[in-house]
């Protein structure tokens, strides 16, 4: 009797929890979505702002944002991935291992505005890139790094030993057994890393205040600088320029950002 | 369920050592009969063999299943194929036993003279026969290869009587002694003289047992 | 005279410190199958994968003595792996096709090996899943995934990938350990087909298995725990399974054990 009773409150106060995780959740959107469904239209998704009060649309930050994120990704890419690959298939299992995945889980963990600084003073000053896509992406990459570089080793570490014993067994070397059958079987879950990183980027604020600049223009070069949709949302909101406009910004950004995570889903499943 | 299989296998043995010491029994039975001309031991012969003709089957069917559900191998194997056949010469040695009372009754029925010399011969081609057949089942039980190799010898007393048996047979006056009673008198001989060579095939098949390698004893 | 196909002399195989094989020697006849059979742990699958150089791939392993294949010794320092893993094909426990189609799957050793040709691949292709007794299932689903394969179907098309490099000796590691009987009894219809081309060693858990496919067999044994197997018999499979000459043979076999 007093075990059915444990376990019934047991299973009433989990119930509970659950359903405020899903009620916080839908509130947070009802309400972004209720502040922020009026300002969107067409005209403001594809049009640039207008004026002091920054009437009209936002398209250039939207361009500035995906250049950014798109250029990071691919900036990121080939390099978590080969650092993986060394790290999980090449390297021996030690102190320099050990000392890089300590430095990977660190960096994943220090503030968006040191990189935002290290960018500013390595990419913008020191290299002379100024204020642009290229100092932007290149900051935002140094962050991603980690976490799509341990994303990466994970979903190689999750390839069944079978597969390499079954390659070696046919007389493939290390290298064609990595590039022909780890990586492909692999690639789902390197997606998704490479994904939730992107992701990661694109609500980015701090880090590409002081690399990618603040300009209000629709970057063509990777030299150009840009202003993201995050930072122009900060703007709008702490120089109170306009919420109308900052909460329709946050609606889309949600939108995106949703968007993405479901890609991200959408690959975990085909695995 | 491996040690049950052994259990079982030393079990199936012991069935075909017990059918063998029924066979002797058989055996000397018959051969109190033709001695005696006692028709009431031959009757006891005919009971006897039909217990040991289920036996046999029994133990056909338990070897068969072994077989088939325990995959034997290597000695386990050898046993029970040894098995098969030995229990297949036993019950040939009791039929054999079993003419021989068959052809106890037989000569009741006959008003003859019971020629003691002949007699005498069977008792003594008896005698032997008991000892190769009581040898070979000895031989079965311990796996003694030394005795299963000493039956070829065993047994050769028993082919000499055989032949003396003939010549004693032809020094018989025809008068006194019907036709139908020598004759029945020769199978008699005869059916020992078989008994005898079917134990001498049981040593065969220990040899094969413990060796693993066929081998014909001459 | 038998070609002798792999020559083994005084084999010692170390794992670390842990010695697992001892003074093995042992001739491997060629278009032969040849089985180990043993405890399990006993060190047959790791006896099988010094013949093809798989233990290279376990960090601190060491071996002693040396292995001839066709007089060449494996493991001297002119010896390329890849080639010699190509000539020494490698069946194992779990049917670990790759996860792409039917095709590619058996397309992808001859690709690794410098064919590039669409129709030699089509030709190799056929040509090895016929040879395994899987073209007739597959052939009208060539590009599915090989993972839908049943995993008998998934083991035959292992064999096919094997087959599908040209090799001279197939290794199997209790290839039929985690397969359906009806399966199991095709692969064991398989190996007999396949000897006619190949030298075939067999490792099994399956004793009768072994009795059932084999022309040889070799009992390996560690009598003591962690002590080193050593080869206890060695002769033709009728002789071991009908009159094995060594008391710990016999016991093994008979299920007399320990």
């Amino acid at each position: 009797m007093n075990r059915r009773l444990a376990n019934q409150i047991a299973l009433l106060i989990l119930w509970i929890s659950a359903l405020a995780v899903v009620i916080i959740l839908l509130i947070l959107i009802l309400y972004i979505f209720i502040k922020g469904a009026p300002a969107l239209s067409l005209k403001f998704i594809f049009s640039s702002p207008e004026g002091i009060r920054m009437k009209g649309g936002i398209f250039p930050t939207i361009v500035a944002t995906f250049y950014l994120t798109l250029l990071a990704g691919i900036i990121v890419s080939p390099i978590a991935i080969g650092g993986a690959i060394y790290l999980t298939e090449y390297a021996h299992e030690g102190k320099v291992v050990k000392l890089i995945r300590f430095g990977a889980d660190s960096l994943a963990s220090v503030p968006s505005i040191v990189f935002g600084l290290f960018g500013m003073a390595f990419f913008v000053e020191v290299l002379r890139m100024g204020f642009s896509m290229l100092s932007g992406a290149l900051t935002l990459a140094l962050m991603i790094l980690p976490i799509v570089m341990r994303a990466t080793e994970e979903a190689i570490l999750s390839v069944p030993k079978s597969y390499y014993m079954g390659s070696y067994g046919l007389g493939a070397t290390k290298w064609q057994t990595i590039k022909n059958i780890i990586l492909p079987a692999a690639s789902g879950r390197i997606l998704t890393g490479i994904i939730l990183g992107i992701g990661r980027a694109f609500g980015e604020t701090a880090a590409v205040m002081f690399t990618a600049g603040m300009a209000i223009n629709i970057p063509i070069f990777p030299t150009d600088p840009g202003r993201t949709m995050t930072l122009h949302l900060y703007l709008l909101a702490t120089e109170g320029i306009s919420l109308n406009i900052a909460f329709g910004t946050s609606f889309l950004l949600l939108l995106f950002i949703l968007g993405f995570n479901l890609t991200a889903r959408l690959f975990v499943r085909r695995i | 369920m491996r040690k049950s299989f052994h259990e079982e296998l030393k079990d199936l043995k012991k069935e075909v050592v017990e059918v063998g010491k029924q066979v002797e029994k058989s055996i000397a039975l018959a051969l109190e009969a033709v001695i005696e001309g006692n028709a009431e031991k031959a009757n006891a012969v005919f009971q006897n063999d039909d217990l040991i003709d289920k036996k046999t089957i029994e133990i056909e069917e338990k070897g068969i299943s072994l077989v088939a559900t325990q995959s034997p191998v290597a000695r386990d194997l050898r046993l029970i194929h040894s098995v098969l056949f030995i229990s297949i010469h036993l019950e040939r040695m009791g039929d054999l036993a079993f003419n021989m009372a068959k052809a106890v009754k037989h000569l009741t029925k006959i008003p003859s003279e019971r020629e003691n010399s002949l007699v005498e011969l069977i008792s003594k081609m008896g005698e032997h026969t008991r000892q190769v057949v009581s040898a070979s089942i000895e031989a079965f039980e311990k796996n003694d290869l030394k005795l299963a190799e000493e039956l070829p010898k065993l047994d050769e007393p028993i082919d000499g009587l055989f032949k003396d048996f003939f010549k004693a047979l032809a020094r018989c006056s025809a008068e006194e002694h019907s036709l139908d009673w020598a004759t029945t008198m020769v199978l008699i001989s005869r059916y020992l003289e078989r008994i005898a060579d079917h134990a001498v095939d049981i040593g065969e098949r220990v040899a094969y047992l413990v060796t693993g390698e066929f081998k014909e004893f001459d | 005279m038998v070609k002798v196909t792999f020559k083994v002399q005084n084999l010692d195989f170390w794992y670390g410190t842990f010695k697992a094989l001892e003074n093995i020697t042992i001739d491997i006849s060629a278009n032969k199958v040849t089985a180990f059979i043993g405890p399990s742990g006993c060190g047959k699958s790791t006896f099988l994968r010094c013949l093809n150089r798989m233990n290279d791939l376990i960090e601190e392993t060491r071996i002693e003595g040396k292995i001839f294949l066709d007089g060449e010794d494996i493991y001297s320092g002119e010896v390329n792996v890849a080639d010699l893993r190509r000539r020494v094909g490698m069946i194992f426990q779990h049917p670990n096709p790759f996860p792409m189609s039917v095709y590619e799957n058996v397309a992808y050793g001859p690709r690794i090996h410098g064919i590039k040709d669409k129709k030699r691949l089509d030709e190799i292709v056929e040509k090895s899943l016929d040879k395994a007794a899987l073209w007739k299932e597959v052939k009208d689903k060539l590009h599915t995934p090989a993972l839908s394969l049943s995993g008998g179907q998934q083991q035959r098309l292992c064999i096919a990938r094997v087959l599908a490099v040209n090799p001279e000796v197939i290794l199997m590691d209790e290839p039929c350990s985690a397969i359906d009987p009806t399966s199991t009894q095709k692969i064991e219809d398989l190996i007999d087909e396949l000897k006619q081309s190949y030298t075939i060693i067999i490792v099994t858990h399956n004793m009768m298995q072994a009795a059932r496919v084999s022309d040889f067999t070799a009992f390996l044994l560690a009598e003591n725990t962690n002590g080193p197997a050593k080869l206890i018999e060695y002769d033709s499979t009728e002789v071991i399974f009908t009159n094995p000459k060594d008391k710990r043979t016999e016991n093994y076999i008979t299920g007399r054990f320990g």
